[in-house]
């Protein structure tokens, strides 16, 4: 696992998605035109890789933000065994749908401002 | 800590029931499980307590009463529960353990008892005053039968409080004894105990809502099948809140598939759209 991520990690620094031929697409912009909630994210990795945080607040402004409150859920996460009271209240029913409500909000919201 | 153990021949329920309420806390533990039926649902039903379940035979228990008896002794126990057990306990385990052999009545109660048993001071357990023939009240006659010693100023109208053995989700429990519990209208008068509407919490832990990983998914992945397993994560969340742990389980265990089924598709589309366009 941590493998994986060391190799995107290299992977997404030494590439740049913006004039690489070879990067994976999102099937569903070149069919609809439409933005996904990721889309922009490969850019997004490699402009982090290289400290610009502007320039991946540009590709993805709202993955950019929420790495940080990501990098906390996956902290708890591993966690889970050991600090189940902290992962229940966590993890509620609350957050979680706040989350899928917020991802949608961004599609629709990126869709219509072109961002 | 006070170790008890359970001898059944049937399904278990009072046995699981006491297990799952008294082994999360630090107080009273069941540390053994005897059963004289080869195939008891009981072995299943502890099995994710992870506690030592014995089988002995009818004729084991009658002739080889030695084994059993030390291993008792080994693992501490103090009390004997009996939940529907239909074999005979031996003789030298019945003097042993005299006047702290307890019989489960069902699985609302078999806590209760046990804690009552183990509550009475040693010098209560003695036999029965045989001059007393004829058992005057309900109580007395339930005393006879559970072979504890009755004494009428330690009759109850309200039942006991009991140790709480459930994990605190949030911030200090107040103390058990202090809660009031009773309510005319409970099936067995009970309030703010385990038998509150909650009580599946205690159990066992939340199961992994693999809610990162939903995340992660819906967003470098497909995210479709994302949204999907984002549902599903929420689901576990609301349905142990709930109570209902199985629900919460396969509400887990779909999320998780359908973050694969994410992480396949964002795979497959993004990589082989290449050969197909050099294709076409």
């Amino acid at each position: 696992m941590t493998l994986v991520v060391i190799i995107g990690a290299v992977f997404y620094f030494a590439v740049d998605p913006a004039t690489f031929p070879f990067m994976p697409q999102c099937v569903f912009h070149r069919l609809t035109g439409l933005q996904c909630v990721g889309c922009g994210s490969q850019r997004m990795l490699h402009a982090l890789l290289h400290g610009d945080i502007a320039g991946g607040f540009r590709a993805n402004a709202f993955v950019t933000i929420s790495l940080p409150f990501v990098a906390f859920l996956l902290w708890v996460e591993l966690n889970r065994e050991r600090r189940p009271h902290l992962y229940r209240r966590v993890y509620s029913p609350v957050l979680i749908i706040a989350t899928g409500v917020a991802f949608a909000a961004w599609m629709i919201v990126r869709n219509m401002l072109g961002i | 800590m006070k170790n008890i153990a359970i001898f059944a021949s049937g399904s278990g329920e009072s046995a699981r029931r006491v297990v799952s309420l008294f082994n999360e806390g630090n107080r009273i533990r069941v540390s053994l499980v005897v059963t004289d039926r080869e195939n008891a649902e009981i072995i299943e039903l502890l099995q994710p307590f992870g506690i030592e379940t014995v089988f002995m035979s009818r004729e084991r228990l009658r002739d080889d009463a030695s084994e059993l008896l030390a291993l008792l002794k080994e693992r501490g126990v103090e009390l004997i529960a009996l939940d529907d057990f239909k074999g005979i306990l031996p003789e030298s385990v019945e003097s042993e353990y005299a006047g702290k052999v307890v019989t489960l009545t069902g699985p609302e109660e078999a806590p209760i008892e046990v804690v009552n048993a183990l509550e009475r001071p040693a010098a209560a357990r003695q036999e029965i005053n045989l001059e007393k023939k004829e058992p005057k009240s309900v109580d007395e006659e339930w005393a006879e039968t559970l072979k504890i010693d009755f004494d009428e100023s330690r009759v109850r109208t309200t039942p006991p409080p009991i140790p709480s053995a459930q994990p605190t989700p949030a911030g200090p429990t107040p103390a058990q004894p202090a809660s009031p519990q009773v309510n005319a209208t409970a099936p067995n008068g009970m309030q703010g105990t385990p038998f509150n509407p909650t009580p599946a919490q205690g159990e066992s832990p939340m199961p992994s809502t693999y809610m990162i990983w939903s995340v992660l998914a819906t967003v470098f992945c497909c995210f479709i099948p994302g949204i999907v397993a984002i549902i599903f994560s929420s689901q576990v969340s609301t349905r142990y809140i709930a109570g209902d742990i199985q629900g919460a389980r396969q509400a887990s265990d779909r999320a998780q598939i359908w973050i694969i089924v994410s992480f396949v598709l964002g795979l497959l589309t993004s990589t082989l759209y290449l050969p197909i366009m050099l294709i076409s």
